[in-house]
Formats: structure tokens, sequence, C-alpha cells
């Protein structure tokens, strides 16, 4: 009789294989986990990213339409930007702070800076945003 | 078995979040691209706002001719187009007693779109519209109209050679230009491009005297509309024509952008 030499494995090679597979588990294991508890925190990372992105990109639509007539000073353009923005639906997940006029070196009125706060974030954002008109009268 | 359904359920977890932060990124992405673009076009105006400047260099602005005709053809290729904004009847600056007439009353007051009000223009210090300059100093917080230049300037009204013929009639009528011939010397002249300088209006209405007719009378043009495409915005820009103060007969120092909008179309 011929000793069987090529079939199964030894008792070392089993001992490694079930101990990779225990190694192997525990890894999946433990990045199913991570990830369980890290998807909630990635995504609401992403979904804040997209909303400051779109609040941004809207703040700056809305100040480019302030058209300060060149026959006036527009002491109140930041009253009728904020009104507007208040007014936009699409900022419904943005809370508007603050929002302050921005001059230029000649003291004229050229834009606002808006504060704002995202939902589910506790910072405060803020876009400087510059007005569709240039103010050419009182100046020079 | 378990384990195949675990490695599933990991890689769907792993592909959501992957997609998601793909969706995300490419959002961010496209707003950063359309903030740059934006920002690139505002560049070229930039570019325009210094080509407008050689409109100072020239006494008359006439339509389709001279460095209008100039800067339109080497920026034809982002489609530019220059237009007069400020040569028509302008209801807030224009003197009360020319809006008051009832011949600007009725060309003002037609609503087919052929109306040839303005919105657009400067006071004239010499024939204010009282009402209009007391806006202007209280807004501004000074009763010394020195400091409302370049608001309040020198600068005739209208450029004849984009004003109409109905509406030229109805301002020679509301001005007190009644001699026929000079009044056809003068449509003619227009029509011919004849006028060069101020001395040449004088001389055609036959006037030395006539303070609104010489106020209202130019041609230069105050205010230019400029419109161009630049990748997928249309911007629009306000040129306002600033008068030199220093200078002993009218001249423009410069021109400087008063507004200006961008659109998609």
């Amino acid at each position: 009789m011929k000793p069987a030499d090529d079939g199964g494995f030894t008792f070392i090679e089993s001992l490694s294989a079930i101990a990779m597979t225990l190694v192997l588990s525990a890894a999946v294991c433990i990045l199913f986990v991570t990830l369980l508890s890290a998807r909630p925190k990635g995504s609401s990372s992403i979904l804040l990213a997209v909303q400051l992105a779109r609040a941004d990109t809207l703040i700056r639509e809305k100040a480019g339409e302030i058209i300060i007539p060149y026959w006036e000073r527009g002491a109140d353009a930041s009253a009728v930007f904020t009104a507007k923005l208040l007014a936009e639906k699409k900022l419904s997940t943005t809370t508007v702070v603050d929002v302050e006029n921005l001059y230029d070196s000649k003291k004229r009125i050229r834009g606002a800076a808006v504060d704002y706060k995202i939902a589910g974030s506790p910072d405060i954002f803020r876009t400087c945003a510059l007005f569709g008109s240039i103010p050419a009268a009182g100046t020079e | 078995m378990k384990e195949v359904i675990l490695v599933l359920i990991l890689m769907l977890f792993i592909l959501s979040l992957g997609s998601l932060a793909a969706a995300g990124n490419r959002y961010v992405r496209n707003s950063e691209t359309i903030k740059e673009e934006q920002r690139s076009a505002f560049s070229v105006l930039d570019s325009v706002t210094e080509r407008m400047q050689a409109f100072t260099k020239q006494d008359a602005d006439i339509p389709d001719a001279g460095i209008l005709a100039d800067i339109e053809e080497d920026c034809s290729s982002c489609n530019l187009k220059i237009s007069d904004v400020s040569s028509g009847i302008n209801t807030r600056f224009f003197p009360e007693s020319i809006v008051a007439d009832e011949k600007v009353k009725t060309l003002v007051s037609v609503k087919d779109g052929s109306s040839p009000e303005v919105c657009y223009g400067w006071i004239n210090i010499t024939t204010p519209n009282k009402a209009a300059l007391a806006a202007a100093e209280k807004s501004f917080a000074t009763d010394d109209v020195g400091k409302l230049f370049p608001l309040v300037n020198t600068m005739p009204l209208t450029n004849v050679y984009y004003l109409s013929d109905d509406c030229l009639a109805a301002l020679l009528d509301a001005v007190s230009v009644k001699s026929l011939p000079r009044r056809t010397a003068f449509l003619t002249a227009v029509k011919n491009r004849e006028l060069k300088n101020s001395d040449d209006i004088k001389k055609v209405l036959g006037i030395t005297h006539n303070a609104a007719a010489l106020c209202l009378f130019g041609i230069k043009t105050s205010f230019w509309k400029v419109t161009f495409s630049s990748g997928r915005f249309v911007i629009t820009g306000i040129y306002a024509a600033v008068p030199d103060r220093t200078a002993d007969t009218f001249a423009v120092q410069k021109y400087v952008l008063v507004e200006r909008y961008y659109a998609v179309p």
C-alpha cells in the first residue's frame, strides 16, 4: 500500500488557513462597522457641500440682480437684497444671519457680505457678492 | 452564504456612498466651473471697457461708423453689439418744460414699443429737471451740485444721430425752434451726418442763446449698452460717458461701467 502524500492538508496548513480566514473576517467586520458608522457623517458632509455650493451660487445670483440706479446712493440696497434673499424659496435650508454692505475704496456701495447657516451645521458661512451696478455719481 | 450576503451588502454600501460622493463632487465642481466661466466673462467685459475708451477720441458718435463699427468688427467672434440707450426722451432728467410739451407727451405715451422714452441719461447742469436734481441732492445728502458730478454735468442730453425723425421734430418744437428752413436744414444735416461738433449744431439751427436747444442736442452719446456672449453667458454692460471737467470745450474724459448683467440663454 502506498502512503497518501498528495491528498489533504497538513495540520499546520489547516491552522494557517483558519487563522487567515479569521483575520480577514475580522477585517471585513471592522470595515463594515466603520463604514456603517461613517456613512451618515460622510453623507451629511457631501450634502452640506452641495447645499453650501447652492446657497453661494444663489446669493451671488440674487446680488447680481440688485441694480442701484446711478442717480441714487443706494442706502437701502442691502435691505432690498435681504428681503430678496428671504423670499427665495430655494434657500429654505439656509438661515440668513446677517447682511452687511460692501464698499469700495471710494466708499461706493458695491455689494453685500452675507452670513448664513446651513441646516444641520453649527457653522456660520460667509459669501461676499457684488451687485449688478457700479455707482457712478457723487464720487468724483 | 452569510458571508456572501455580508460582502454584497458591504459592496452596496460602498457603491451608494461612492455614487453620493461622486454626485456631490460633480455638483460642487459644476458650481465652481460656472463661477470660473462668469469670472472669465467679466474679464472680457474689462477688456471691452478698455476698448470703449476709444470713443473719447471721436467728436461725434455716428451710428454704424467710426469706433463703434471698429469695436463691433473686432469683437464679432463674441457677437458684440453696441447700442445707444440714452438718446430719446428721458422723463426723469429732461427739463420739466420739455416733458410737459404736448407733442413730447404724445410720443412718450405710445405703447406699441416704438416710444422714444429712455431711462439712461445725465442731468444737465444748465437745464436740470428740478425734481430729479432735488432727489439726487437728497439721496447723496449734499446741496453742492459740484459734488454730484458726473450725475450732473454739461453734456447735451441726446445724440441727434440716434433720435428718430418724429422725436427730433417733437423736441425741436419743445425748444421753440420754429423756423422751417432751419428745421429742414437741421434734419438734413442729421440725415447726411454733417454735424461734427456743437458749433455745427449752433450754426445750422442759427442759435446762440437758446440754452434749452444747446443742452438738448449733442452729437455724443452719454450711455452705451454693450452686449456680447462669452462661453454660455450673455453679458450686458451699460457704459456712461463722463465729461472732462477741466476741458474748455465739451469732451468726454472716460467711459465707466455702471451696470452689468449676465444671463444664460
